[in-house]
């Protein structure tokens, strides 16, 4: 019979571990809320972390505590955001979506080939040689290795430079990983106004690489009249917490470099 | 005397990830950044003390006696466990702001083998009870010290321009070992200080 008493003091002991346990879950219940729990259900529980909090526990607390945006769980989409406006009473706002921008409007007919180019077909061998064929050094090389890894066939070549098709874009971003000038950026669906021209050099050296390019005249910042725009390396960057999309950027744009997109 | 010795030793010479190689999933995991890597050191030391306060009583008076030596590891892992889901359900209620800046650490400690280490050495090395709690508390000390000192390497490490083959882990677990490498001319610091009456 001498087994049995380790069997017995073993099985005893977890016993006594369990009840212990249950015992001080009962007593000293966390402090969450029937609202904080219902919130935490319409969460996918896919604890991702993409909301910027800690966990779908954690950003279901912000929702009811502390007045957090309801739309930023990104897996579960509208589908979270519409249940958790049903429960909270909160304002159904749409969740933002990302989409992938190509952020270059070099196509053939406004820039040209610095040299005849008759290696490998793609960006990233051109790009090597002398940075590439075309003859703004930051545009687009138009061999499309952006458009063999899109899953969507959202991006295509067009006329020498790349296009998104927003309808299509699933905003992965496979795309700017492969494109070697960078060129390709996330937008999200927020954002109403965008400079569509990576060149970082000086106006003359814009002018005579590509007509759409932007030349860095600071008009732009000049017409917002929210103070919205800013120069950075010879590029204008919006910020889209002070834009109201009223246009008139990339109205007096002399390039058009800079767009509104309309919605 | 043998308590000061029992310090230094655990803390510098005989430290637990880098010269026993326990711990050593938390030490690569969460040394990733100063400011976690400072809670979950506070978390471990904490736990560690815990548990070897309450494993020493049920070895010396409900295993040993019974002839169930052989049982400890097993009975260790289950207090183990129990002991980090009362902690945590007692921060959860009484302090959630530390119980969220811990966030998952917590319960991983429930598997660090350093905790389940520092309780069964001090079984093999009969140690008292105040020997045990110190000794296990010693051991969370320099748990901490290599977590906080290696999160400072890595810190660096994150921004230097490596070849291909040796980035991420690769690049780490190197400068793991060129640490631990360091700890190994500690030896002999405790025999040095105290005399030879602890050995």
């Amino acid at each position: 019979m001498e087994f049995a008493i380790p069997i017995l003091l073993f099985v005893g002991l977890a016993l006594f571990a369990g009840i212990v346990l249950t015992v001080m879950a009962r007593k000293f219940p966390g402090e969450t809320t029937d609202v904080e729990n219902s919130v935490l259900d319409a969460l996918p529980g896919l604890n991702c972390g993409a909301c910027g909090y800690a966990g779908c526990g954690e950003y279901a607390h912000s929702i009811v505590a502390s007045n957090a945006p309801i739309n930023a769980c990104i897996p579960g989409g509208e589908e979270s955001a519409r249940k958790i406006s049903e429960i909270t009473g909160s304002e159904f706002t749409p969740t933002v979506s990302i989409k992938a921008f190509v952020r270059c409007m070099g196509s053939y007919d406004v820039t040209s080939d610095k040299y005849d180019y008759r290696g490998v077909l793609s960006c990233a061998a051109s790009a090597k040689f002398y940075g590439g064929r075309s003859s703004c050094r930051f545009g687009c090389l138009g061999f499309g290795d952006c458009q063999e890894v899109c899953p969507n066939k959202a991006i295509k070549v067009e006329n020498g430079c790349a296009r998104v098709n927003p309808s299509l874009c699933t905003g992965c971003m496979l795309c700017a990983s492969k494109c070697p000038k960078n060129l390709i950026v996330p937008v999200p669906s927020n954002q109403r106004v965008i400079t569509s021209c990576s060149s970082e050099g000086f106006g003359k050296e814009v002018m005579s690489s590509c007509k759409n390019g932007c030349i860095a005249c600071k008009k732009c910042v000049k017409l917002c009249p929210n103070g919205a725009i800013e120069m950075k390396n010879n590029l204008p960057v919006i910020n889209s917490e002070l834009c109201d999309a009223c246009g008139k950027c990339a109205e007096g744009c002399p390039t058009k470099a800079l767009k509104l997109i309309k919605r | 005397m043998r308590i000061g010795f029992i310090l230094v030793s655990v803390i510098l010479v005989d430290n637990f990830v880098l010269s026993k190689f326990l711990g050593i999933c938390p030490f690569l995991g969460v040394s990733k950044k100063f400011s976690s890597a400072i809670g979950m050191s506070g978390a471990v030391t904490f736990v560690m003390a815990l548990s070897a306060a309450a494993t020493w009583p049920i070895y010396h008076f409900l295993l040993a006696p019974n002839d169930l030596g052989y049982l400890r590891t097993l009975t260790f892992i289950l207090i183990i466990a129990m002991l980090v889901q009362i902690v945590e359900i007692l921060l959860k209620r009484f302090i959630p702001a530390l119980y969220s800046a811990l966030g998952v650490y917590l319960p991983l400690i429930t598997t660090n083998c350093a905790v389940l280490g520092v309780t069964l050495l001090n079984i093999t090395e009969d140690y008292s009870f105040i020997e045990s709690v110190v000794n296990a508390a010693g051991g969370g000390i320099g748990f901490g010290i290599a977590l906080i000192m290696f999160s400072g390497v890595r810190e660096k490490l994150e921004t230097c321009n490596l070849p291909k083959a040796f980035r991420g882990m690769p690049a780490v677990l190197i400068a793991a070992s060129i640490v631990s490498l360091s700890f190994a001319g500690f030896a002999g610091l405790a025999e040095g200080i105290f005399g030879s009456i602890g050995g």
